[in-house]
This record gives structure tokens, sequence and C-alpha cells, in this order.
């Protein structure tokens, strides 16, 4: 851009901006002298540089007026040695292999491939044909970049903490070597949560609550109060684990929360000793399970061996093979109750209720009654 | 690739875990598989590896040959015929013992269409016509059934058992082999064809003239006392009641009057059906005490009479099936007041209401109530077929001309039916249907 | 390319529609070109070892369908049948009729059977896929009807039918006649058996469905010309 030019267009955007005051405010500073010299020097000796190379081959030969595009010319090729920077070789090459590395990666960092020095691959190929198949290296992977590390929490790092953490631990109490000692000592199980924020508040409404959980065999209740008392807590009670947990959250303190836990604990364990008046008006539908001695099933057996009794009696004169011999004389409840076979008979009626009608509970069940109807048969029972 | 056929082989693995019908989709689904795995150019190194693992279970297994083999080799050697090895000439089920277990046996057509048509599912007896005969499998809980009926102690009051197991499985025909047993023996059959279709008939009701808590179903009930009169006409000719009943100012039948007359006043006076029926198996079981006649007591789908029927009483409850007649007066027979008499019925899913069909066990399909009514009783399973009878089942249908693809009558064929239908009986004759 | 080239010059009035029968026209759902081989259904097929030349060593292989199975009882007409006779998507459905019609053709020759005596047994043709395949191949028409218009006026052109045609042609001939209004409450599957049944003996509607095609055929014997 000559001198001349650029006054051009500064007197154009003078015109333009020329009654604002702006205008006149933003030129003025641009249009120092030294600026244009500057601009007006290193235009000329330019220029002159380009004249001397013509006047040279002027004097040499005679100048042929070559029509452009008629002609290819061939154009000088730019030699391109341009020296090759020295570049640094990637930490990782340097390292040795008996190196510390929490000194390499002593913190939480992004990963760094020149720093890393095993091979770690990572990212999608979207066909099999492209790069042979495989996923791509470590260097300049974002894939890598954006996934968490844990490279700064090896068992080294790990040990290095606790070494520096030491100082501040007490030795663990004795007594409480194994975890059924820990439990021995400590059944209730307390957990709360923190929650830690980078934000304005520091407050968490989940921090709050409280949970408590523990064991239902720690407690020291009988039948009827166990029982009470996994009604009272519903679904809280877990029947595979035996375990209660209960949770609070209504109070607005944590403390409050554990503190009514803790309420809550001795007021249902007392509660289910207590007996009231109208659990005598329990029925056999509120039953929390199947009780033999409580339902029709026993009527029923009691009946039907009375009856076999009576006719056994009548064909006294005939002595049968298949009749009843374990029966005995007096039959008065309890010594029915007291049969072997009565016995079998009455678990195998519960456990078909109580537990699950298995194959084997029903087999169970078959064989019962077989031997207490004393149905000898020849054939085994198919399993 | 490598890693289809690994899964696939776990899949494999896991079919004999798994329900048959399960198996049969999967089985379609990954015989797919199995053609693209063993085409693939690729994997042809790993072919001969890999084949023996890809291959479906069925095709896998070289146990099951050998009966089937045995059958090829005996009907070679000795040119004959070969139904005597899949089938018995016993045909008096008095003579059945474990030796003929797994063998069909001919009913003959009279003792078929008088005792043990009317229960059987429809399709079955379409298959029967097809056969041309009736031939009905001699299996291990009929035979159970059998060795405690001939145990047991008839001056006791009457043994009670009850056929559980899955859909399909047979309990109805090990039933109607037991039915048939008995009428060998010459034993008053009192039978309940199927008591399901007691409550899902839409029918009159009217209210029971002798105790108005219960209704009658008259139509059931002269049907019921029809089918009776047909079956046992020969057995109650010669007895009498015991005692005079009232049915109305007018109506009385006095003591000493034959049953087959007491019958013929119910089919002729609907109204009084029920409670006929009632009477009359009231006469039964007095007789049977007498020792003059031994009493089968036969009910397909007892789980029904602790079911609510599909009317409605005048409140828009549904009417439980306690409180019909009929079922009341069933439900005598398993008291402990009678002797000389046994009880053998069958649990079944399709009697209970759709909601509550998961299960196929006893306690179960009863209920704690209808439980405590039958206890104690001796469940017996019926189950899918064993080896033997599934092999003897394919040469039966073989021989009756149902398998009519050539290649489902080869070892292949076979094997596939098995794996198929997982011996599953009534899934058997399912898909051998349209082989 | 070829065809986006045809089509172009179409759109720029190059050529007239009559000539967009020369174009190759793509087969509907086919995605693999002809280096593939379809895939075997047939265990004992698959089961052999490859020999050094067979093609499955060096070529291609198309995915198995997704209904063919290796069952020793699979039969790829039979699929094809169920496949015309589907209607709404329901092929479970299809199949179940399919399997029924099999099971109803089986039950009323095997009556037959047992009723007749003698030698005439023998006569009777029991297997239920070989009355299917005779009942196809007897309705199967010859030549169709083809509406040409020739200076404004549609002419009923009678045509050579190709193989493929005649197939579905044929199976149609039987699934229609099974679903006319007047036997509306009896099960397809035993309208189907009974028509399958009927076919193979050259009776019933199908293949009174066929003749009427023939004779309306030879009844416009006079425009044949017109196909050219």
């Amino acid at each position: 851009m000559s001198a001349t030019s650029v006054r051009s267009w500064l007197s154009c955007r003078l015109k333009v901006f020329g009654d604002s005051h702006f205008g006149c405010v933003y030129s003025r500073p641009f249009l120092t002298s030294t600026n244009l010299q500057n601009v007006q020097e290193n235009t000329d000796r330019r220029y002159v540089k380009y004249d001397d190379n013509i006047v040279e081959t002027e004097t040499e030969k005679f100048r042929v007026f070559e029509i452009p595009g008629l002609k290819r010319v061939q154009r000088e090729r730019r030699t391109q040695q341009k020296k090759r920077e020295y570049e640094a070789q990637p930490r990782f090459k340097q390292m040795l292999p008996d190196q510390d590395w929490t000194k390499v990666w002593p913190g939480p960092a992004t990963f760094k491939w020149s720093v890393v020095p095993f091979p770690v691959r990572q990212g999608f190929i979207p066909k099999p044909t492209i790069a042979g198949g495989v996923p791509p290296g470590k260097y300049a992977n974002t894939e890598l970049i954006k996934i968490p590390n844990f490279l700064h929490l090896t068992p080294g790092h790990v040990q290095q903490h606790c070494q520096a953490i030491k100082k501040f631990c007490t030795p663990w109490p004795a007594g409480l070597e194994s975890d059924q000692k820990c439990h021995k000592h400590f059944p209730l199980e307390v957990v709360t949560q923190d929650y830690c924020f980078s934000g304005s508040s520091i407050r968490d409404a989940r921090a709050r609550s409280a949970t408590v959980q523990f064991k239902l065999s720690d407690l020291d209740l009988d039948y009827h109060a166990r029982d009470k008392f996994i009604r009272l807590v519903g679904p809280r009670y877990n029947k595979n684990t035996d375990e209660v947990t209960l949770t609070a959250d209504r109070c607005p303190l944590k403390k409050q929360n554990y503190d009514f836990i803790i309420y809550l604990l001795t007021a249902l364990y007392h509660e289910s000793w207590t007996v009231e008046l109208w659990e005598k008006e329990k029925t056999l539908d509120d039953m929390e399970k199947y009780f033999w001695d409580l339902n029709a099933s026993r009527k029923n057996i009691l009946e039907l061996l009375k009856h076999i009794h009576t006719i056994e009696k009548d064909l006294k004169l005939s002595p049968n093979v298949k009749a009843l011999p374990y029966l005995p004389e007096n039959l008065s409840e309890e010594n029915l109750l007291a049969l072997k076979e009565v016995k079998s008979y009455k678990e195998a009626v519960t456990d078909l209720f109580n537990e699950d009608e298995t194959k084997e509970n029903l087999k169970k069940y078959k064989e019962a009654v077989r031997t207490l109807l004393n149905i000898q048969t020849k054939m085994m029972s198919p399993s | 690739m490598y890693l289809a056929v690994k899964v696939k082989s776990d899949l494999f693995h896991k079919w004999s875990l798994l329900d048959y019908k399960v198996l049969a989709a999967q089985w379609r689904q990954s015989s797919r598989l199995l053609c693209s795995i063993t085409h693939q150019p690729d994997c042809s190194s790993a072919f001969s590896e890999t084949s023996a693992v890809s291959l479906p279970a069925f095709q896998q297994s070289n146990h099951m040959n050998t009966l089937s083999e045995q059958y090829k080799i005996e009907a070679q050697r000795e040119h004959i015929n070969i139904r005597s090895i899949f089938c018995t000439d016993e045909s008096d089920p008095t003579k059945h013992t474990m030796a003929h277990e797994g063998l069909f046996y001919r009913v003959p057509d009279n003792v078929f269409n008088s005792h043990q048509a009317t229960g059987l599912r429809k399709d079955f007896q379409k298959m029967l016509k097809a056969f041309h005969e009736v031939c009905i499998m001699i299996r291990k809980p009929a035979l159970e059934v059998f060795d405690i009926l001939e145990n047991v102690n008839f001056d006791h009051p009457p043994a009670k058992i009850i056929l559980y197991g899955k859909d399909g499985c047979g309990k109805s025909i090990t039933l109607a082999h037991v039915v048939h047993y008995c009428y060998q023996k010459n034993w008053l059959i009192v039978d309940i064809p199927w008591a399901g279709h007691w409550l899902n008939r839409q029918v009159e009701i009217a209210q029971s003239t002798h105790n108005q808590d219960r209704m009658n179903f008259p139509f059931v009930a002269t049907a019921w006392l029809q089918l009776f009169k047909s079956r046992n006409l020969q057995l109650i000719k010669d007895l009498t009641t015991t005692k005079t009943y009232v049915w109305s100012k007018r109506e009385t039948t006095e003591e000493g009057t034959p049953l087959q007359e007491l019958i013929d006043f119910g089919l002729n006076r609907q109204r009084f059906a029920d409670d006929c029926i009632g009477a009359l198996l009231r006469e039964i079981r007095i007789r049977a005490s007498e020792k003059r006649i031994k009493v089968l007591v036969s009910i397909n789908g007892l789980n029904a009479f602790w079911q609510n029927t599909t009317q409605r009483e005048v409140d828009k409850q549904l009417i439980p099936a306690a409180k019909l007649t009929i079922v009341h007066n069933f439900k005598k027979m398993f008291l402990p007041t009678w002797n000389n008499g046994i009880f053998v019925g069958t649990v079944d899913t399709t009697a209970n209401s759709f909601s509550q069909r998961e299960k196929v066990t006893p306690l179960y399909l009863l209920g704690k109530e209808g439980f405590e009514f039958m206890d104690p009783f001796i469940p017996i399973e019926v189950s899918n077929y064993t080896e033997k009878e599934v092999h003897s089942c394919l040469e039966y249908y073989i021989e009756r001309m149902w398998i009519q693809n050539p290649r489902g009558r080869s070892d292949d064929g076979k094997k596939e039916l098995i794996f198929l239908s997982n011996k599953h009986p009534y899934e058997l004759t399912r898909i051998c249907a349209s082989w | 390319m070829a065809l986006t080239g045809m089509k172009n010059l179409i759109l720029r009035g190059v050529l007239c529609k009559r000539h967009a029968a020369l174009m190759v026209i793509p087969v509907r759902g086919k995605i693999y070109s002809d280096d593939y081989i379809s895939a075997s259904n047939d265990m004992e097929d698959l089961s052999k070892p490859l020999t050094e030349n067979d093609p499955r060593r060096y070529k291609k292989i198309m995915a198995a369908y997704t209904e063919h199975t290796t069952s020793v009882n699979f039969d790829p007409l039979v699929k094809y049948f169920t496949g015309v006779m589907l209607r709404k998507g329901r092929k479970h459905k299809a199949r179940d009729v399919m399997d029924k019609t099999f099971e109803n053709i089986k039950r009323i020759q095997l009556e037959k059977y047992h009723k007749t005596e003698g030698a005439e047994k023998a006569t009777i043709e029991l297997n239920p896929r070989k009355i299917f395949y005779d009942a196809i191949e007897n309705c199967k028409p010859v030549l169709k009807l083809m509406q040409i218009v020739k200076g404004g006026v549609a002419y009923q052109v009678p045509v050579p039918c190709r193989e493929k045609e005649q197939l579905l042609q044929s199976i149609k001939f039987i699934i229609t006649s099974c679903k006319d209004r007047e036997r509306n409450k009896i099960p397809m599957c035993d309208k189907l058996a009974y028509e399958l049944l009927g076919a193979a003996n050259h009776e019933g509607r199908a293949v009174r469905k066929k003749q009427e095609l023939h004779r309306a055929c030879e009844a416009n014997k006079a425009y044949a010309h017109y196909r050219w």
C-alpha cells in the first residue's frame, strides 16, 4: 500500500466521519508522521530492488514479449530446506522401569500421553477396515483425556497417604479384631451422609437423614414380641437377612433424626412386649404362619384315627394285616398327638403350608400319609 | 465369530433347564444363527472344532439313539410285527405291572365309549378317531394308583388319591386308565368327567327345595344322572333304598324302591334332580359300607369344588360352588362316614379361575379350605414322558401313520420331536400333528 | 449409477416413458450383490466337511432367512405359502393355520384309509405334504391376461406365465377360494384342508378358477399379437 493510497483511504474515512466528533478522535493517533514515513521507506526500497533486476536482464538480451498463458512457464521450485526444529522426546522414553511413580504423577491430573509409559488404546472405530481395526493409541487421544483416570491412586500413592496420616491415627481397639466381635459390641449400624460443594451453599437437604440398621436377633424378644415387632415395622424388616432398617428424615437436623430413630426403636421394643386385650381376638386368618394345632387338619386326623379305631374294634374277630398297628388302646388326644406317625404328618403339613410346595415337601407329605394310613405298597414312590 | 459360537454353546447348555416352549422358541432362533455361522468362510478353520458345540443338543446326545435303534434292530432281526415292541396284548388293566410300563394297551371300544370318552380332551378324541383304535399308555402314576388300590384297607374310611401335574401331562388319561381298572374289577364308578364343566356353563339355576341356602343346577344334575345310569345300570340293579324320601306333599320314594327307579324319578322330575343325587349317593355309601358293592369315586378337576361359578346371585355376587346342591352332595363322599370305597381325582389348573393358575400343586389349586377338607390324601405326580415312554409313543404314532413326513420317521426326526416337545405328552401330539 | 443416469435422461425428456422398461429395476428388499451365495439350512449338508473347491470357501454368504430353520420338517414352499396367507403380520397365526391344515388333511385321509378295504388302500395318499404339492401344481395357470392399451382401447391380452408367477397365482387361487363369505364360520384350516384335497384331485374352486382363466385366455386369443 503506497502512501498516497493510504492517504486517500484516510480522507475517505475522514469524509465519512468528518462532522462527527468520534471520527476525529479515532483518526488522530493513527495519523502520526512517523508511521507514514516508515511505510514510505519500506515501499521505496522494494521498488528499487525490483528495478535493478530489470535493468540487468535488459542489457543481456532482447526482450521478447511473451503472451501470458500461451507458453508454459516453468516456475522455479523453491528449495524448502527448512531446518527441522529439535523436537524434545516424550518424557516416558526417558523413564526408568524402577522409578518412583508417585513423583511422576503426584496428584489427580488429566491424562497426558507423553508421561504415561505404558501403551493404552481407547476410542471407537466405525469400520474394522479403518486403521487395521485397532482403536487409536494414546497420542493426542481425546477419549483418554475425557475419562477420569486413577493414576494418582496407585498402591504406592495409597501407601504414602497412609504414611502421611498415620501420625493422626490411634491404634485399633483391642477386642474388636473380627467382624463378629465388632457386631457383638456394636450391634447398631448408623448410616449418615455428608455432602461437599464448591457452590455458594454448604447445605444439602439430603444430609439430614439418618439410618439405623440392626439384626432382629440381637434384640431380646420372645415369640409374641418378635412377631409383633415384625408386624409393627412392616416392610422395614428383611426376612432373608433378618435385618431391620429404620430411616428418618423428617426433622431438620441429622442429630434430631438420629435421636428420633433411637426413640422409635425404644418405643417399638417396649410396645412389642406388651400384650393388648384385642390381641386375644386373633383369628386363624391373622396368623403369621400355619399352626397345625389350631387348624382343621388336626381335628380331621384325630377324628379319622378315632373312627378307624372303632371300626377295627368291631372287626376284632378278623384281624387284618392292613389295620393300623400303632394305635394305642387309650385314644386320648395327648396319646394320639404323641404318636410318631402323627408327628411326622404334622411336620409334613406344616412344611407344605409354611414353606413352598416343593417336590421334597410333597414327597414328605405323601410318605407321611402313607405311614399314617398304613398303606404298604410294593412300588417305590417316583421321585 | 468365536464369541457367537461360545455364547450359543452356553445357550445349549441351559436348554436342559428351561421350559419346553421357551426351548422350542430358542431352538428356532438359534438354528438360524447356526446356518449363518457354519457358512462363514472365515470360520471354516474353526468349523471342525466348533461343530461339536454348535449342533443342537438333540443331535449331540448319543444315548437317545440306543432305544430307537433297539426297536429297529429287533424289528429287522426277528421279522415280527413291530407293534409288539411298544404295545402289549394285555388289555386287562388289573394285570398291568411294572413290566408293562411305557407300553400301550388296547382299550375295548365299548369301555371307552361308556366310561372314558366324556372326560377327555376333544382333540385327543379326534386323534383316536384318526388312529382307528383306542390305546392308552401304561404309565407309572397309574400303576402306582393300582398298587395303592390293591393294598389299601377297605374297612377304613375311603382313601383319597389326588393326581397332579402340568397341563397336558396325562392326568385325565391316567384317571381313565384307573376307571378301566375299576370297571374290570366290577366296581361301582361314581364319576365326574370334568367338574370344571359344572361351573362354567350358563344354565338354569333354581333354589333348592330341600335347603333354602343352596342352589340347584337341574340340567347339570339330570345330565349326570343320565351318565351314571348309562354306566352302572347293571351294578345297581339289585340295590334298593333304605329310607323313605319325601320330595313334596305328593311325591315320595318309599323304602325298598330300586335305585334305578330313584334315578328315573330324578330324570323325570328335574326339580328334584339335585336332591335325588344326594339320596342316590347316600344309598351308595350305605350299600358300600354293607360290603355289597365297592365304589370308585373319581372326579376330574376336583379343585373346581372350591371355586366360584360363573353365574351370579340376586345380589350380583358370584355363586360359590360350595352353595350348589350337587357339590355339597359330592363332598359328602370324602367324609370318613363310610367305607369300602376309594377316591381318585385330579386337580387341574384349568378348573381354577384365570387368576389362580400359577402352580399345579394340590395345595395351591385346592386352597387352604379344600386342602383341609381333603386331607389326608396321597398326592401322585403325573409328569412328562420318560425316555422309554417317549420312544414308544413315537413308534406308536409312526405305526398308526400319524407321522407322515418320511424324514420325521428317521432317527433325526425322532430326536427333533423329542427335543421340541421336551417329552411333554400334549406338546408332542401337537407337534406331530403337522409332521 | 446407470439407474440415476437413466432417470436424468427421462427427466430431461430424452427418453420417454416407454423406454423405462429398459431400466434395471431393483428388487425390493434385496441388499446382496450377485457375488453372495445363499445360506443353506440343510443339517446334512452343513455337517459335511467343506471340499477343496467349495464356493463357501471363497464366496460371501447371505444371512439366513429369519423364518428358515434347520428342522427336519422344514419346507420352503410351505413357508412361502404361509407368507402369502399371512394377514396383518400375524405370522404365528398363519403358521398355526398351516399346521392345523396338514393335521386335518392327514385326519381326513386316514379316515378314508381305514374305511377302504383291500388293494385300494395302497392308492390313498396319506402324506399331507405330497397332497399340498400336488394341489399347488394342479392350480398353476399356464397363461394370464394382461391389460394392454392400444389406440385408446384396453385389451385383455393372453400372455404366458412365468414360473414364479404361476406359483404365486396358484397359491392365490387356493387361498382366495377359501376366503368367501358363504363359509365364514368354518375355520380357515378346515376350508384350506378341503380345498387342497380337492385341488390335488383336480376338483374344487381353485382348479375351477384356473380353468376359467384359461378359458378367458382362449376367448381373447385374437388379441395375442397385441402383446408386442
